[in-house]
């Protein structure tokens, strides 16, 4: 077991190195992207605090904890598109032939084409916003506990499980009709609408995102937790739904396999 | 005339190559617009007034500026850099037709096309969130018109300076990136721009960024006199001089440089 842990963190370095190597080769383009990310994030955190001075509250809570439900979706945001960024180039690798390759190999593909290509820009984006995070939470007018704390980060491996169930939906989509692009950014859009509280929505929306298509649970309810606010649902439904949603993409992985047809390369 | 029509015509088709590509790209907008609708009702749940708007006017501001950015932001020509860098383009430089007419003909259809959608999507849009627009006097709509039109050619224009990096690099998403970064928030789709400080608003418009879609819609809703009307509108169209003439530099000297074996 550990040997075979072994091999695949081997592995994982050596793609690692290449998505180094890549960023490096095209320094401009990687500090514009860099650049691109941080004028989104000041953007939105400069409409929060523009809300703060104006409003005392959104939905039912004040603007103080909103801001902490935005930095809660930056925070997952960043940490998925750091280690799943190898889905985005996904189509490329089905339309080529490249996926054969993996399927060959004895190593699961799915951890191939999930974290294929680490995204260094956002791993560097990563430090700079969560110590800013870090500091502006310590300024705002909230209610953290100890225990709100460990909550949180306990409700957010479940947030990184659903994470990768998505992107593994993404990929059987890819392998069915190598519709992958518009189908990555669609799910982009839709963790975005939880920038907000997903309980701002409307019914039946705030069912449909918090138990169905559950974007709802990956950023709302830990932060519900974190500020100890009365939860849409209970920790423990939540890692159920998010254990079940991650087998239900295991399963579709699987079917999806047996309906590939190679591209003959 | 013919053979741009015939252009049109095939990238209309095109367009519909791939419907369940155009179905998410639809659904991905409408989102967008969704949730900037459902977080200023929220927002003006229990507060009358904020940023000096009401209720009333942001949603109907919002709306507009949803419907007015789908039009004016469909575009065919971001790949336009890679179609130079990879030589593609040499096919369409050695046919008798003019690029730009050609270009200017596949982005009509794919506008367009984005048109219709955007009408069944306001459709739903109204039924949910039942804005109150209130349509100005027939000047000012067809200045308000006028205006969107030339939003959409100062976005060619850009477009078009873009497509010119593809002379000298592959690397063309990254400024697009940026660009689109940028008008996520400046162009005003989320929120009005005149929410910002007055010197943020100063800064943002010395950007052509506000011209895209933001002054457009606040000359619908009645925001502006005549005379900042016009002035906005002048504005407007400088830029889009401004662009063109860069491009124009751009692309000549890319020109003088461009080689393309193969083909």
């Amino acid at each position: 077991m550990l040997k075979r842990l072994k091999i695949y963190w081997i592995v994982w370095q050596t793609t690692a190195k290449y998505a180094l190597a890549e960023l490096l080769v095209s320094r401009w383009s990687s500090l514009i992207f860099f650049v691109g990310k941080g004028a989104r994030f000041a953007m939105t955190l400069l409409f929060l605090l523009l809300l703060k001075q104006s409003l005392a509250g959104i939905g039912g809570y004040t603007t103080d904890q909103v801001v902490v439900f935005f930095l809660t979706y930056q925070l997952t945001d960043n940490i998925t598109q750091m280690f799943f960024r190898g889905v985005y180039t996904f189509s490329w690798e089905v339309r080529s032939g490249e996926l054969d390759f993996y399927l060959s190999k004895p190593l699961n593909p799915l951890f191939r084409i999930l974290t294929g290509k680490p995204d260094f820009i956002d791993a560097s984006f990563f430090i700079p916003t969560t110590i800013f995070s870090i500091w502006l939470i310590s300024t705002l007018h909230l209610h953290i506990t100890s225990v709100s704390l460990i909550t949180y980060f306990f409700l957010l491996m479940n947030t990184f499980l659903i994470a990768a169930a998505f992107h593994i939906f993404v990929i059987c989509i890819g392998i069915l009709t190598t519709e992958v692009d518009n189908v990555i950014m669609l799910y982009r859009d839709a963790t975005a609408l939880s920038r907000f509280p997903i309980d701002v929505y409307r019914e039946p929306l705030r069912t449909i995102l918090f138990f169905i298509v559950p974007v709802g649970l990956m950023n709302t309810l830990p932060a519900q937790f974190l500020l100890n606010l009365k939860p849409t649902t209970t920790v423990l439904l939540s890692f159920a739904i998010g254990g079940g949603f991650f087998l239900l993409s295991l399963w579709t992985w699987r079917l999806s396999l047996r309906k590939y047809t190679s591209a003959g390369g | 005339m013919k053979k741009y029509w015939q252009i049109f015509s095939i990238s209309w088709q095109n367009g519909f190559v791939y419907p369940v590509s155009v179905l998410f790209w639809r659904l991905r907008q409408f989102l967008l617009t969704f949730m900037s609708l459902t977080i200023w009702t929220v927002i003006f749940t229990g507060h009358q007034q904020a940023f000096g708007y009401t209720q009333k006017d942001m949603i109907a501001y919002v709306f507009l500026v949803g419907f007015l950015q789908s039009v004016i932001l469909a575009t065919v020509l971001t790949n336009l850099g890679s179609d130079i860098y990879t030589g593609q383009i040499s096919n369409t430089l050695l046919k008798p037709i003019n690029l730009f007419a050609t270009l200017a003909a596949q982005d009509i259809a794919d506008k367009l096309k984005n048109f219709g959608f955007i009408i069944v999507e306001t459709v739903i849009l109204f039924l949910i969130f039942k804005p109150s627009i209130v349509f100005p006097p027939l000047t000012t709509l067809l200045i308000f018109i006028f205006s969107a039109l030339l939003g959409a050619v100062l976005l060619f224009s850009i477009m078009l300076l873009f497509g010119t990096l593809g002379f000298w690099t592959p690397d063309t998403w990254a400024p697009r990136f940026l660009f689109y970064m940028f008008i996520d928030f400046t162009a005003g789709k989320l929120y009005p721009l005149n929410i910002f400080p007055p010197l943020l608003q100063k800064i943002l418009f010395l950007t052509p960024f506000p011209y895209l879609s933001y002054i457009q819609t606040q000359i619908f809703i009645g925001k502006y006199t005549l005379m900042e009307t016009a002035q906005n509108i002048f504005i407007l169209i400088a830029w889009i001089v401004t662009i063109l003439f860069l491009f124009r530099f751009f692309w000549e000297r890319g020109l003088k440089e461009y080689g393309a074996l193969g083909r």
